[in-house]
């Protein structure tokens, strides 16, 4: 029987392919066959696209009470949807201050506004006036004060399950 | 809740300074908590893009430079000739430098990276 004659790949024994190469963590596989490996950024996205915004128990009413608190959130919006990055802070007139990254799919700065009130509500007990300088959150809330923190009333809202949280922390 | 004006300076005596004062901290501080996050993605995404368009770069060259083979016979071919020139192929391999603002721009245009002379 005649031994199987096996002839070389497209993609081997080529100069370009040599000269090329980064040396560190391509795989000859790759180079071989043309198949690109799930990286490693996108592997760690996978996770967080899973993943609810968490406040940690430790910073459960963690701030004086009765202080005025601002609010801020940031995102750093991309096409790509593992470059996109969304971050909410809380700060209070005694200088105490928190940051909390936005995991998730859907990152926008409106959600990042949202979360930023609902960290506020997570670190004060009591009554507090919270600052924050995007006018729909401002309205919303106002708007849900009226309803009682009804989960009636963001039937029609976007972002409805950071509202819902918003809600429960209230109440 | 009370709404205060966004990004308004120190100088800017329209608003409250201590109004001003804390929306100004809660802003820097959600703005440098979102950034350091970028960055710590943004080395492994540029290597990761770079991988990806260095190999579509020499997949392209491969098949072109056989397909150009098929039209001309061996001795019609200059020596030391190449369909693409081996610069288009080097510049995409990686970026130039690992500065952020510079880096960052991979994504939007090849600009940093499309420089045969480096």
């Amino acid at each position: 029987m005649r031994p199987k004659r096996r002839p070389p790949h497209l993609f081997k024994s080529c100069g370009l392919y040599e000269r090329n190469r980064p040396s560190s963590f391509f795989h000859d596989t790759t180079w071989c066959t043309g198949i690109f490996p799930e990286g490693e950024l996108i592997t760690q996205w996978r996770q967080e696209v899973v993943s609810r915004p968490v406040l940690p128990m430790d910073d459960f009413q963690a701030f004086v009470p009765e202080s005025p608190i601002f609010v801020d959130g940031s995102c750093f919006h991309h096409s790509w949807a593992p470059m996109r990055s969304a971050a909410a802070a809380v700060v209070s007139k005694c200088g105490c201050s928190k940051a909390y990254l936005l995991l998730g799919l859907d990152q926008t700065s409106q959600r990042a506004e949202i979360f930023a009130v609902i960290a506020a509500l997570w670190h004060c007990a009591g009554n507090i006036t919270i600052y924050s300088d995007c006018a729909n959150v401002v309205n919303i809330v106002n708007f849900l004060r009226c309803c009682g923190f009804s989960n009636r009333g963001i039937i029609n809202l976007d972002n409805r399950d950071l509202w819902v949280l918003f809600n429960f922390m209230a109440n | 809740m009370y709404k205060v004006k966004a990004h308004c300076g120190k100088h800017d005596l329209c608003q409250d300074p201590f109004l001003t004062e804390g929306n100004s901290c809660a802003d820097k501080l959600a703005k440098d908590t979102a950034r350091a996050f970028l960055e710590t993605r943004q080395q492994t995404a540029c290597e990761e893009l770079a991988l990806a368009m260095s190999l579509q770069a020499h997949l392209v060259h491969t098949l072109a430079t056989r397909s150009s083979l098929f039209k001309m016979l061996p001795a019609e071919i200059p020596a030391g000739q190449d369909f693409f020139p081996d610069f288009i192929i080097c510049m995409l391999l990686r970026p130039q430098n690992s500065d952020f603002s510079k880096g960052f721009c991979l994504f939007w245009d090849m600009s940093p990276t499309c420089n045969p002379c480096r």
